[in-house]
């Protein structure tokens, strides 16, 4: 098992007071909340803030978490000591919130027993509907691809326990749909007493940052670098769209922060608006040096300010 | 090939009042308190006529997620909806 330190998540110390604990909590929950937060992976922050809060808060836990060792690293690997999970274990109905994979320490210490999460990201509604986000790159959405989703699921079996398992879907996006829109399936949510009283999940897109682009709606803008006589003169240079390579005419005199619309080459009927970056070389040869400076010489003479 | 029954939040979808509360476990006081606030318009003059929109209950599930996450009272919601539309317009 891989020894995970909630003091460093949290960035206290070991000998943190609780209001040093609650205190940290509180403005990294804030950070890496989902629906605040620009950080890439603040989903995965955000629970792990969670599960660091919860077991250091409890003094209870905090006790128990602190026998593992104050001598393991982050990330090193240790065997839990004899009878831990009993030691947290309340009865049968262990596990069946789980949404971790079997490695993740919090829920192999602590979920166990009757300790469930308060307040998750994903646990903060109390009907039967679920809510989950749905990443996905620039390319594959494009593309149309459908994508497979894994969420935990509770079910009853044959003696009456429930278990924890996970559900795997495979999604067909709703052409069209993009960045930060959302779409439900009906009765793929939480089981309810009955099949038709299954709930909803409400599914929401969160498009992964792209190298070359960046997507503002159904619009793709991008910059293209361009060098100073051909901004200049003008010129046709290659840009790289969703659907391949096209070329671009760049007019004569242009200048940096022009932009350029590539019409319908966006997402889903959108635009590809390119914006021209004039690239001023660091350095030139001596032949390119006598040829600005001729233009420099041409410039004085015609007295034209440069 | 989808064999799910999909349905897109988008402006023409239609959810009543209690469909936008169950979609994400929040009662109604805490609904009608963000439409006090601004935070989402409902179409229907009276609260037991109220309709939303899907991207209404989008928000009302964001909405409910700061509240219950890191307990952000309503004011302070409508504040952070106001700020998190200002980002996105950038």
């Amino acid at each position: 098992m891989e020894y995970k330190d909630y003091y460093s998540v949290l960035g206290v110390e070991r000998d943190a007071s609780k209001d040093d604990i609650k205190h940290a909590y509180r403005r990294l929950a804030r950070k890496y909340h989902p629906d605040v937060s620009k950080e890439p992976d603040a989903e995965q922050r955000f629970k792990e803030v969670g599960d660091a809060y919860e077991v250091l808060f409890d003094p209870e836990k905090r006790a128990a978490y602190d026998q593992i060792g104050a001598d393991l690293k982050n990330g090193q690997s240790f065997e839990p000591p004899p009878g831990w999970s009993d030691q947290f274990s309340a009865g049968g109905f262990g596990n069946q919130f789980g949404e971790g994979d079997p490695g993740d320490l919090f829920d192999s210490l602590f979920r166990q027993g009757g300790f469930t999460r308060r307040g998750g990201f994903q646990s903060s509604f109390q009907g039967t509907d679920r809510q989950a986000t749905i990443e996905i790159t620039l390319e594959d959405l494009y593309a149309g691809k459908p994508v497979e989703i894994s969420l935990d699921s509770v079910e009853q079996r044959a003696d009456g326990q429930l278990v924890s398992k996970p559900k795997r879907l495979k999604i067909t996006i709703p052409k069209g749909l993009t960045d930060g829109q959302s779409f439900r399936l009906k009765g793929q949510g939480n089981p309810g007493s009955s099949k038709d009283a299954t709930g909803d999940l409400y599914l929401t897109l969160k498009l992964r940052p792209h190298n070359l682009f960046q997507v503002n709606g159904k619009d793709i803008q991008s910059k293209l670098t361009i060098a100073p006589f051909e901004a200049v003169l003008g010129a046709e240079k290659p840009v790289v769209t969703l659907g391949g390579t096209v070329n671009l005419k760049i007019p004569a005199g242009s200048t940096t922060g022009k932009k350029l619309r590539l019409k319908g080459r966006g997402l889903f009927g959108g635009d590809h608006n390119v914006t021209l970056v004039i690239d001023v070389p660091r350095e030139v040869s001596e032949e390119e040096r006598k040829l600005y400076q001729s233009m420099a010489n041409l410039k004085d003479q015609t007295n034209e300010p440069v | 090939m989808n064999r799910y029954d999909v349905e897109i939040m988008n402006e023409t979808t239609v959810f009543t009042l209690s469909e936008a509360c169950r979609s994400c476990g929040a009662d109604t006081h805490f609904v009608y308190e963000l439409v006090q606030e601004g935070v989402i318009q409902p179409q229907g003059d009276r609260v037991n006529e109220w309709v939303f929109d899907g991207l209404s209950v989008i928000r009302i599930h964001k909405a409910y997620r700061l509240y219950s996450d890191l307990h952000v009272n309503l004011p302070g919601i409508a504040l952070a909806f106001e700020l998190l539309d200002r980002i996105d317009q950038q």
